[in-house]
Formats: structure tokens, sequence, C-alpha cells
């Protein structure tokens, strides 16, 4: 029923973000997680908060949706601030509560912390949200080219197929949940110990079917002309274009507003 | 096209060949000698388990004999010249999803088209040139999941007809499928086989496969029972019961006529056989 | 008793279609399968034949309408956890079924189901024999199910369900894939597991004529909803359903229909070519006697 590998996280929309090559959207995540790292004060990450925002507006998904990609993670973004503020013993002291005070300087750290965290999370949902899964995996694969066809021809076939058939080996598993479900398998009223037997009984037949379908992969792709490490020509290719280069120059905007102010 | 020589001798042909696997306490094929002549459309008929399947895979390269030898256009199918006259055997199997790589339909035609290293117009041009074949033009850019079982057997069958073979081996590719699918795909091959291009190798117990293919080859046991036409083969029982077969009613009814004294020949389809009794009626009244 | 579905209702969204698409999966079915019958439910793929499979044991719950399986009853307002006592009562087999076999001996995969639902392990092993005797694999219980043959692995499956002693056995598609031989071994057995047994038996599938001659009754589906519900025979009398449906019937009734025709005939009542080629032999010789 699912034609996506994550339904609902790829949102298709006609922005300029959606358009650009997806080897640039992944190599400005490591300008932007550079920008971020080197946040040390309110007036860059204002800057590169400023960025962030920009660019998602760009993209036409509404601001909420990346709000809840931070979701997820938000017990860590309030760890890293908690310790973050913690340790930072800094200007006056402001509050106490049993062992430990929290000080002026820990406060700003700790927000900050938690601030770098956001802008990482969301800024890596604009990845996730403007790239389908299967051109950021072949994005993956070119970006590694350079350090090895073979290998990197190789990477990008295995995620390739892994997208391919996740979703069908997710539904086989439901199938065979419901299945042993009908035979008397019952998790939830299981101790521990019984459970983990249970749950051989879903594993064991899902890697037996996963192994099959393998085996008959690789005869079908054998049958095709498949020779692993011959050399092969791409249906599809990434076609850089000028914007893209723009796009990733872009970048260096928060990487040195980060470094100078 | 390629163009294939060798007019004179069969297009595959299989001399006394044994297939072991390691480790099994019988062969899985024993002694098979079998012809296929160009142009023909033969099926491999007989039970689960009787080497229906090890058959095809021997044929098309994937195994490889413990006896025997196997010819391709009269040259003999071993080692590094293999690929070459592998790239003259399409093959097509039972499983719709295990067959299928791509994103969508285009991109998995497109994957056999990338391991031989053609450009993308040339792969546009065959993706082009076998949708049409095939009448599923509007499935290109289809993903997959969204497919039905047919539609994916005829997404692999295009895949394995842009290789442009012409030999086609197919293990069985409507045993997973409803009958109106198998019934499309049927009409499919039906089509490759009338333009006269392909040889076709198909292992099946579907009687309707053998009644539209003409030549039918038995098997059990791993071996080779007998091969004719499959109005013969079928009508006698006992080869029939022996692979798991039933002798279709039609055939049978036409038989028992004849014990009646009605000798009516022998059909497999309903019209043919009422005809034939219309055309005996006016001729003895 | 027996097997109840009341205007049940089931809907699914389709999230690959854009916009979404709400799929009525049921669309207000209404249909009662008698107790201790073996009742065929016939439909093409689509038709909605699983999803109501899957209603039968509590697996999935009507979006509206109430399901009745014996005393159990199953609706939107009900609880969500269904009683162990109506998984054992209401055995399922998936269509593929030797997929979830997964334990190392075909005795152990038999006494799963056994032991789940509370039979002890002295108990679980006889019904495990039963079973693989109802299904003639008894010689297999010490075997490895993955090593079987295909067939060999399906009747494994059954088995699974069967040592359960269930008293309703629905199966989806039970002769998918199998080589002619097979598919009427299996119908057959099913038939005697409702005569000699009394168990109640619904077979889905989309072939007619694996199951003319051992179905007691016919419900047919299309589009989620009933289309028909009546005896074989009345259903090969209703051209306009089985076309439909998407049915079509076997080449036996396909002659006897044409051979009606040129005689100006009812078709008549056979079991085999035989009883059909007399009843033409005798139609010949009259018409011979008759003609000038």
């Amino acid at each position: 029923m699912t034609g996506r590998l994550v339904p609902g996280r790829y949102a298709a929309r006609p922005s300029p973000i959606h358009r650009r090559d997806p080897r640039a959207k992944t190599l400005s995540m490591v300008l932007f997680m550079a920008a971020v790292f080197l946040i040390d004060g309110w007036a860059d990450a204002a800057a590169v908060a400023a960025f962030a925002v920009a660019l998602m507006l760009a993209s036409r998904i509404s601001l909420a949706r990346y709000a809840k990609a931070v979701r997820p993670l938000l017990f860590l973004v309030l760890f890293i601030a908690l310790f973050q503020a913690l340790f930072d013993k800094s200007g006056e002291a402001l509050a106490n509560a049993g062992p430990f005070t929290l000080y002026a300087g820990g406060l700003a750290s700790g927000v900050l912390a938690a601030l770098r965290m956001i802008l990482f999370i969301s800024f890596t949902a604009i990845l996730t949200f403007t790239t389908e899964p299967d051109r950021l995996a072949r994005a993956i694969g070119g970006l590694v080219r350079p350090f090895g066809r073979a290998a990197a021809d190789r990477l990008a076939l295995m995620l390739d197929i892994a997208l391919r058939f996740l979703p069908t080996i997710f539904e086989e598993g439901e199938r065979l949940y419901k299945a042993q479900v009908s035979r008397g398998l019952n998790l939830g009223d299981m101790a521990m110990r019984d459970k983990a037997r249970a749950l051989l009984a879903l594993l064991a037949p899902l890697t037996v079917g996963v192994f099959r379908r393998a085996l008959r992969l690789a005869e079908s792709m054998e049958a095709r002309g498949y020779r692993l490490g011959a050399p092969r020509t791409r249906y599809r290719e990434f076609r850089w274009q000028p914007a893209d280069t723009a796009y990733l120059a872009l970048f260096l905007i928060p990487v040195a507003s980060a470094f100078w102010l | 096209m390629k163009e294939f020589t060798n007019k004179g001798s069969p297009v595959l042909e299989l001399r006394g060949v044994s297939c072991r696997r390691p480790g099994a306490p019988a062969p899985a094929i024993s002694g098979v000698t079998l012809r296929v002549e160009r142009g023909e459309w033969l099926c491999l008929a007989g039970r689960n388990g009787s080497g229906k399947s090890t058959l095809i895979r021997l044929m098309a390269g994937l195994l490889s004999p413990s006896e025997g030898d196997i010819f391709v256009g009269g040259e003999r199918f071993a080692g590094e010249d293999g690929d070459r006259l592998r790239s003259r055997i399409g093959v097509l199997f039972s499983e719709p999803d295990d067959q299928f790589i791509g994103q969508t339909v285009a991109d998995d035609i497109a994957f056999g088209l990338e391991n031989l290293c053609l450009s993308r117009e040339e792969m546009d041009g065959r993706i082009d040139r076998v949708a049409g074949m095939l009448g599923i033009g509007r499935l290109l850019g289809r993903h997959p999941s969204t497919l039905s079982g047919g539609q994916k057997q005829l997404a692999a069958l295009a895949a394995v007809l842009a290789m442009e073979p012409d030999i086609l081996l197919l293990d069985e590719p409507g045993s997973m499928l409803d009958d109106r699918s198998r019934e499309m795909l049927r009409s499919a091959v039906a089509r490759l086989h009338a333009t006269g291009r392909y040889t076709i190798v198909q292992a099946t117990h579907d009687p309707e496969d053998m009644l539209a293919a003409g030549r039918l080859a038995m098997m059990s046991g791993g071996r080779l029972l007998a091969a004719g036409r499959p109005e013969a083969l079928l009508a006698d029982e006992k080869l029939a019961a022996e692979c798991r077969l039933e002798t279709p009613f039609v055939l049978a009814f036409c038989r028992e006529m004849a014990r009646l004294g009605f000798g009516i020949g022998d059909h497999l389809d309903e019209r043919k056989a009422v005809e034939a009794l219309w055309a005996y009626a006016s001729r003895t009244s | 008793m027996g097997v109840r579905f009341e205007n049940v209702m089931i809907h699914y969204r389709d999230d690959t279609a854009e916009p979404d698409a709400v799929i009525a999966a049921l669309d207000g079915l209404s249909v009662r399968f008698a107790p201790g019958r073996f009742t065929a439910l016939l439909g093409a793929p689509g038709s909605g034949k699983s999803t109501l499979l899957m209603h039968v044991n509590g697996l999935v719950r009507p979006g509206g309408g109430r399901v009745r399986v014996f005393e159990f009853e199953i609706g939107p307002d009900r609880p969500k956890d269904v009683p162990p006592e109506l998984r054992r009562r209401a055995g399922l087999v998936f269509q593929f079924p030797e997929q979830q076999l997964f334990e190392a001996t075909v005795r152990r995969e038999l006494m799963f189901a056994p032991l789940r639902f509370g039979l002890g392990r002295e108990r679980a092993e006889r019904a495990a024999a039963e079973a693989a005797e109802l299904l003639g694999i008894g010689h297999l219980l010490d075997e490895n199910p993955l090593e079987l043959s295909s067939g060999q692995r399906r009747k494994v499956a059954i088995a699974a369900v069967l040592a359960a002693d269930p008293d309703l056995v629905a199966l989806d598609e039970p002769t998918a894939s199998l080589d002619p031989a097979s598919r009427a071994e299996l119908v057959s057995l099913l038939a005697r597991l409702c005569r000699e047994r009394g168990k109640t038996v619904i077979m889905a599938t989309h072939r007619l004529e694996d199951v003319l001659g051992h179905a007691d009754e016919c419900a047919v589906l299309a589009g989620g909803r009933l289309l028909f519900a009546g005896t074989p025979q009345a259903l090969l009398a209703r051209p306009d359903v089985m076309k439909a449906a998407g049915l079509s019937p076997p080449p036996a009734v396909r002659l006897a229909a044409l051979l009606a025709e040129m005689f100006r005939d009812e078709p008549p009542a056979f079991a085999g070519p035989g009883e059909l080629a007399a009843w033409t032999a005798g139609k010949l010789a009259a018409a011979g006697e008759g003609s000038p």
C-alpha cells in the first residue's frame, strides 16, 4: 500500500530547493554543520538561524512541519541543554536545586546548545523533505564515486535495492504477524523470556523469506547481464547546473557569519 | 535486432544432461536429451519438483550440468564464451516481486540496458519499443508497489525483451497470478511467438498454456518422459497422472466419443470439439 | 450460529494515490456462512475476499456493521482485544501459508498453535500427530519444513492451523500455485473436514472450477459487496453474475452449454466426460433416426 519507504517524509513542492541536485544538497549539509559548529554567541546564532528559516520558507513547506521534525529528538535537545547549563559555571548564580546551581553563563550555554541542536535537526529535515529517498541514495553513491567506481556503484545499487524492497518486506512482516497471531501468538500476554522466543516466530520466517527473495533477485540480475565489477552506464544521472553551484556557494554565508560574528 | 546464424541446427539442444546439487541424494535432472527448434513454443510440464525449473536454469546458463552438454545455436555452452551465448537468452521467473529492481518500470527495464553499457538515448529507444510491444506505455512511470501481479510480470517481460534475446525461457510465469492476469500474460507470449522472432520454452502446469504452445515435453522425477503434441500426450491418462496433470475435460470427452463410435478427433478447445461434432453430424445424416 | 456479516463496512486509505484515496474494501456487506457447511467465497482479486476473511477471527474490526462468529460479536464499538477462544475456534489460513513456517521440525510447527492456546505438551503432541494424519503428512513429522517440497510445505502450514482443532476453517486461496492434481486433492480434503468432522469451511478462491462438486454454497463478492449467495448450480445458471464477478465457468460447463445449444435442449447433469459423451451420443443417434 505504501509506495515510498517512509510515507510523509518527502513532500513534493514546486520549490527551487526541490529542484536542486541532491548531491549539492548533501554537500551543503556538511557546510551547514560546520556553520552550526562554529556558533559561539547570540549574533552568529541569529544569523545562521535566519539563514535556515529563509531556506525553509523557500522550500514551500510549512515551518510547523519542520518543527514537528524536531519533536522526536526533543528529549535529546533538552538533555544536551541541561548538561551544558549545569557544566558552565560562569556568571552570577541564578538558582539552586540541591547540589546543582544554575549560573547565568550556564543558562546562556544551555540555550545556545539547544539552539544548535534544533538548527541542525531541522536543517537535516530540509534534505529529507525536499529529496526523494532514491535520489538521495543515488546522490550518496555519486559523491562516493571519485573514491572508487566499482565500490561506489555497488553501494548505489545496494541502496537502490534496499529502498525498493524495504516497503515490501515491511508488508510481509505485517502479514506474518497476522498469521502468527491467528495461530495464537499473543505478545502482550507473555513473560519477557517467552516473548523473545515468540519473536522468533516472526523473525525467522521473515529472514528466510528475505534470503529467498535475495537469491531469486540475484538470479534475475544475473540473467539480465549483471556482473560484479563490470562497467555499466547509468539510466538516471544527475546533471549539475550553475544553480547548484550557486546553492552550494550560498552556504558560505552562514559559515562566514558564524566564523566572524 | 541481432542477426543469428545457424539456421540448420536447433536453437537449443540438451544431450544426456544431468544435474546434481551438491549434497542432494538424487539428481534433480537425469539423462535429459531434448531439441528445441527455431521459432518453436515448447511447454515443459510436470509436477512441482519434477525438474522443470532446474531444466530452465540449465538452459539459461544459471546452472551447470554435472553430466552431458548444452548447446545454444550449435555451440557448446561453457566457460568464458558463456556470456556471449547467454546474451541470446532471456529468462522470466515466477515471482513477480523478485524480478523488479528499479523504482519505476522504466528504471527496471533500464537495469539490463545499463549492464549492456548502452547510452541514455539507446536505452530510451529500447524502453519505448518494448513498452509498445507489450502495451505497457502507461505503466512506465509507476512504482512496483502500485502494480498488480500481472502487470509486474509484463514489466519483467519487457525488461527481458529489451535485452533483445531470441530465446525466451519462462519458468511458470503465471503460477503466482490469478486467472485473468495469467490470460493477459499468455496472450502477450502468444503475440511474441507469432512474430516468429522468438524461440520459447515455458515451464507450466496450465493446460491452456500447453494448448497455445503446440509442443509439449513431460517430466517426472528429473527425467523427460515424452515429447510431442499436447493433444496426444495429455490424452494418455497414465502419463498425465504421473505428471500430476489432469486430462483436460474436453479432450477426455473427445476420447469417450471416439470409444462410443463417434470419431470427432482430439481437441482441447470446446468450440473446436463442437465444430467437429457438427461436421460429423452433417456428414452422417 | 455459524458466521454472519451484517452490513459490514471497512475502508482503508491508499496513500500512493494523489490525493489520498479512501477505498471501501467492504461496502455494506451482509452474508451468512452456514455452520457445518463448505462455502466457497468467490470473486476476482480485490473484491474484498481477504478482508472479509480477516474479520472472521477478529484480526480486523469492521468500521461499520457487525460480524457474529459463533457466540462472539465483533463491531466497531466492541473492545479491540479478541478473546483467545475465538482465535482458536476460528482458524485462518493465509495465502501462501508456507511462508510462515519457522520451526526446526514439522512436529514442533504443528504444536505451535495448540501450545499457544493453552494445551499441555502431551495433548499438543497428539493434536499435531492427528493434524498431520489428516493432511497425509504423518511420515514427515521429524523433517525440517524448509527442506520439504512446496506442496508438502503447504500441507504443513494448513495442518498447523488445524492442529488447534478449530470449529471454523477459513482459507484464503489455498490452491494458489499448486499443480492441478494437488489442487483437487486439497479441496476434497477440505470437503471431507466438513462432512466427516462437522467443521465450517470457508474457502476464498477466484477459480470456480476448483470448488465445483465440493462446495455446498457459494458467496460471490464484487467491489466489497455481495453479488450472489446460493448453490454452485444456481450460480452456473447466472452467467451475468459470473461475468460481473470476473468468474468463468469451467471448460466442462462451457462444453455442456455449447452442446445444449447444438441440440436445442437443456444441458444434462453429468459427473464426468463419460456421462456427457453418452448423452451426446444419444442425441446424435436420435437425430440420425429422426432425419428423413
